[in-house]
């Protein structure tokens, strides 16, 4: 709680402070905010509110800071630190978007937290009217517009699903506090199975946050309004966004709707939609001759991954899900700060814009190996720590969709190896690129969550959930 | 533990060394050379594993968990005598970013030494995908050729293997009685039934047979270190080959025994075809560098088809057999290299009368050859003697199509010694220095391999025994219990 009251009033603060003055000027602000925000978390974690999710005993709230939602928040405001700290804008006069940025970061805590259906709609609300504005900030850029129309049209689309969808449930269960919605809805067939209401609306449910995860077939939005929006907001986007939701999906779907009858009723097109995720990110992204398009489908594919932890035992997929959203935060930062570099050089990003990037650049182009790898899920980097967790954990209820998965890691090395080639093997000489001091900082800090989480992936899964009495 | 981090910190550091990296890296390399010679030193004679290392890792059921056994141990030795002869002739290396280069290779010999440590089912995948990783960078950094478009063939081959063997990893791995775990002897305590082992077996053997590789996965193979740099062909073919037919040994046979019927044959028939179209190939090859490529497919054939039969002639022939190849397709690489590097060319049609103009080096491929055609008293003479035998006894059938190996290599081997070192000096090599100085002690090391395993086969073969009879054992044991 006082994390995200920090960093609510922090963003008004930011907003006033900076009328006038560059963006720059502020950033160091944001930064220190969201580092105070960051300390909170554990000390929120030693003396935290527990609530029995085991035995459904949850107090009434619509909010609960519990081990659960602190992880995912200290995830969440990891990456949203990188994206600002790496994309320090010169020009930009106002700290408007600075201050967006943030109350859009409020609204993706409120979706680590919530334990009430309006709390979880203003969630999505407070995250997504923000990035509306951010996606066509450039404001004569028209991609950029286009991207906002559309990423605003499939928002506004997807909200009315949702709404439908929490309907359908407060008509099926009578509730739209989730600890009573898991009390009302059956544990088996014998016990009278859910309503026709009910399932409905956990469709209906489903297929809103499938729209802001960008899961096939709800995806198509996605690389378009990847590729207009600027850098720093697609990878707000990639990262803050898509992890934000999966937490929101995580714990209404194995919080609310964990019974085994529910599990069995959503978990088959659950299922269905995370295979068709991983094959059309990963094939897709093939096709790609444009490195922001390629990891637009590369998210996609991402996202097809994450949807496993949310099929699989909660207690066994819970850290893998948080190791797989640190992974993909910090590869994805390294990815974007390098492709905006480029941009800035050459003025696009298609793959030939990179050739000889990595002779010119030899730290960055380690870096944008082990980021590469870390996306591949190649040993010893987290990416691979938290491929493995998930495939591991849904194994047992999932082994054709595991196999999928593993299938479309495979198909993904041609793709991330294609940057590679262009990057070190063309005899192109590449611009060199000199990263300010402080984007360096940032650079290794998203380098040592690679690696270290990695190595040691128990520094992470060995945290404790509940306390052990 | 430190046979893995010490090459793997010298790697590191070599990296950041500039001009003195090469000293660096083989400072490294030879520190884990002591290190397995001390450990080899106080080894005692039996089947159990020594020098264990256990501490918990991903989480209580995946530990880093490492030890040595008569087998494992015949590989360190293998690894950590290979790597630094390795960086010795390339010590005069000019090539562009030699730094990393020599990292490279340093770090490998960490993941190799953890492929051959590893006694837990995901310690070992994940080493088995980190050796990958170097060769690859210096296959298509370093690479001639097309030779990104081969190793991204040849990276996808393989990683697509690994995924298989990740996949059949997990499936053990969910039916090991809870708490569950990775560790070598849980997973081998799983019972399958016979589909199940038909599965998870195809899984781990697709791994496997693509790094052996077994025919058909073989197509990778001869295009990968052809346009590899020497270092990388050394590499692949010395000491990562041998992971897979380690695994074979040590992780296939007896996690899957239960479908040792239908896999023993299945492997013996795939390895005596490629013994012999390996060799047929061979015969035909002009470059020097496929020929050794054929040849290898075609040894390598036979030493897996040596482990299928699952006898102890087979099993200790094999494991005799990897050492051999290594030091042996090492020194066919170094000596193809030699010749490249000062006739500008590796086509047998172009090249002629060097054995005059360097005599010593001559000798010295001339050994390498002798040995790679399993002369008696040359190293790869007890080994195939051990491994026919086993294939004779399996099916007198596969025995003999299999000794028809003998006849051919001595074909192309010495074939390809009489076009590039006999006769009469052609096309442009007017100048052939003899050797450098580590080159000279390069070639020494491995000449004296080849005698002293050639002399002396026994003292590895009686390090290898007890496990691989523990190891047999437990693969007949199971397959009683089914049957």
């Amino acid at each position: 709680m006082r994390s995200l009251l920090l960093i609510f009033l922090g963003a008004i603060a930011i907003l006033f402070a900076g009328l006038g003055k560059k963006e720059i000027r502020m950033l160091p602000w944001a930064i220190a905010l969201l580092l105070g925000a960051l300390v909170f978390i554990p000390m929120d974690w030693i003396a935290n509110e527990q609530p029995d999710w085991v035995n459904h005993i949850v107090p009434y709230f619509m909010m609960v800071f519990d081990r659960s939602a602190l992880a995912f928040m200290a995830v969440i405001i990891i990456a949203a630190m990188l994206v600002l700290g790496l994309f320090g804008q010169r020009e930009i006069t106002g700290s408007d978007q600075l201050g967006l940025i943030l109350f859009s970061l409020c609204g993706a805590l409120i979706l680590c937290s919530f334990t009430h259906m309006v709390m979880l709609f203003l969630g999505i609300e407070a995250l997504s009217i923000p990035l509306f504005v951010l996606a066509g900030s450039r404001k004569k850029d028209l991609r950029s517009n286009e991207a906002a129309i559309k990423y605003f049209l499939m928002g506004a689309f997807s909200t009315a699903i949702f709404l439908m969808g929490c309907a359908f449930v407060y008509g099926g269960t009578g509730t739209l506090d989730l600890s009573v919605m898991q009390r009302v809805i059956p544990g088996s067939a014998a016990m009278g199975g859910m309503t026709g209401l009910a399932k409905t609306g956990v469709v209906l449910l489903m297929t809103g946050l499938c729209f802001k995860i960008a899961a096939v077939p709800f995806h198509f939005w996605s690389p378009d309004v990847y590729e207009g929006s600027p850098n720093r907001t697609t990878l707000f986007m990639a990262t803050v966004v898509k992890i934000a939701s999966f937490s929101a999906f995580f714990r209404l779907f194995n919080f609310a709707f964990s019974s085994p009858l529910a599990h069995g009723n959503w978990s088959f097109v659950l299922a269905i939609l995370a295979a068709a995720t991983i094959l059309v990110g990963n094939i897709g992204a093939l096709a790609q001759r444009n490195l922001k398009r390629t990891m637009a489908y590369s998210s996609i594919a991402h996202a097809g991954y994450m949807l496993l932890a949310i099929l699989a035992n909660p207690l066994e997929s819970f850290w893998a899900l948080i190791v797989y959203s640190l992974a993909y935060a910090g590869s994805s930062a390294v990815v974007f700060y390098i492709l905006n570099k480029v941009q800035e050089k050459k003025g696009n990003t298609e793959f030939e814009s990179f050739n000889g990037f990595g002779r010119a650049n030899r730290w960055l182009g380690i870096l944008l190996i082990l980021a590469l790898f870390s996306m591949a899920g190649i040993p010893v980097t987290a990416g691979f720590a938290g491929k493995f967790l998930l495939f591991s954990a849904a194994f047992t209820g999932f082994k054709w969709l595991v196999i999928v998965a593993l299938l479309g890691s495979a198909i993904s090395i041609a793709y991330y190896f294609r940057v590679f080639r262009h990057a070190f093997l063309t005899e192109a000489d590449g611009d060199i690129i000199k990263p300010e001091w402080q984007d360096s900082v940032f650079l290794a800090i998203a380098a040592t969550v690679l690696l270290l989480i990695g190595i040691w992936p128990a520094l992470i899964t060995g945290l404790q959930l509940f306390e052990l009495h | 533990m430190e046979l893995i981090l010490i090459p793997i910190i010298a790697g590191v550091l070599a990296a950041l060394a500039g001009k003195q990296s090469r000293w660096v890296a083989l400072a490294g390399s030879l520190v884990s050379l002591g290190i397995t010679l001390f450990w080899l030193a106080g080894f005692r004679y039996g089947a159990s594993f020594q020098y264990v290392f256990d501490k918990a890792w991903f989480s209580q059921g995946i530990h880093f968990r490492t030890g040595v056994d008569g087998i494992s141990m015949v590989l360190l030795l293998l690894t950590n005598i290979l790597v630094p002869v390795i960086l010795l002739s390339a010590l005069r290396n000019d090539k562009r970013n030699a730094a990393t280069l020599f990292a490279l290779i340093v770090g490998m010999q960490g993941a190799l030494n953890g492929v051959f440590l590893a006694l837990d089912g995901l310690m070992f995948y994940i080493f088995w995908e980190l050796a990958l990783i170097p060769v690859y960078f210096i296959c298509a950094l370093w690479g001639e050729g097309n030779a990104f478009r081969t190793t991204l063939k040849f990276f996808i081959y393989t990683f697509i293997g690994s995924l298989a063997m990740l996949a059949s990893l997990i499936f053990l791995y969910s039916r090991t009685p809870d708490p569950s775990s990775f560790g070598y002897e849980a997973l081998l305590a799983v019972n399958l039934n016979h589909t199940e082992a038909i599965w998870v077996g195809a899984g781990i053997l697709l791994a496997f047979a693509v790094k052996i590789p077994m025919l058909p996965l073989h197509s990778w193979q001869p295009d990968t270190y052809s346009e590899a740099p020497a270092q990388g062909s050394m590499l692949l073919s010395g000491i990562m080959l041998k992971m897979g037919l380690y695994g074979l040994i040590r992780w296939f046979f007896p996690l899957v025994p239960e479908a040792l019927n239908v896999f023993g044959p299945v492997l013996i028939a795939s390895g005596v075809i490629g013994v012999l179209y390996g060799a047929l190939i061979a015969i035909r090859q002009n470059d020097m560098k496929r020929l050794v490529a054929f040849s290898s497919l075609s040894h390598v054939g036979l030493i897996a088809a040596g482990i299928a039969t699952v006898s102890v002639e087979g099993m200790q022939g094999a494991v005799l057999q990897m050492f051999t190849h290594g030091v042996n397709v090492v020194g066919l690489f170094l000596a193809i290299e030699v010749i490249q590097s000062r006739a500008m060319t590796r086509n047998l049609d172009a090249l002629g009368g060097i054995a005059k103009q360097a005599p010593v080096f001559a000798v010295f491929f001339l050994l390498l050859v002798l040995g790679t055609t399993a002369v008696p008293f040359t190293n790869g003479f007890p080994g195939e003697l051990l491994l026919l035998k086993a294939t004779f006894g399996y099916k007198a059938v596969w025995g003999i199509l299999a000794g028809i190996t003998i006849i051919l290599c001595a074909v192309y081997m010495l074939r390809m010694y009489q076009f590039s070192m006999l006769g009469k000096p052609s096309g442009g090599i007017y100048l052939f220095p003899d050797l450098r100085w580590n080159e000279w002690m390069a070639f020494g090391i491995l000449a004296l391999l080849v005698l002293w395993t050639g002399l002396f086969p026994q003292y590895l073969l009686d390090l290898c025994g007890p496990a691989i009879q523990k190891t047999m054992k437990g693969i007949l044991d199971s397959t009683g219990v089914v049957s």
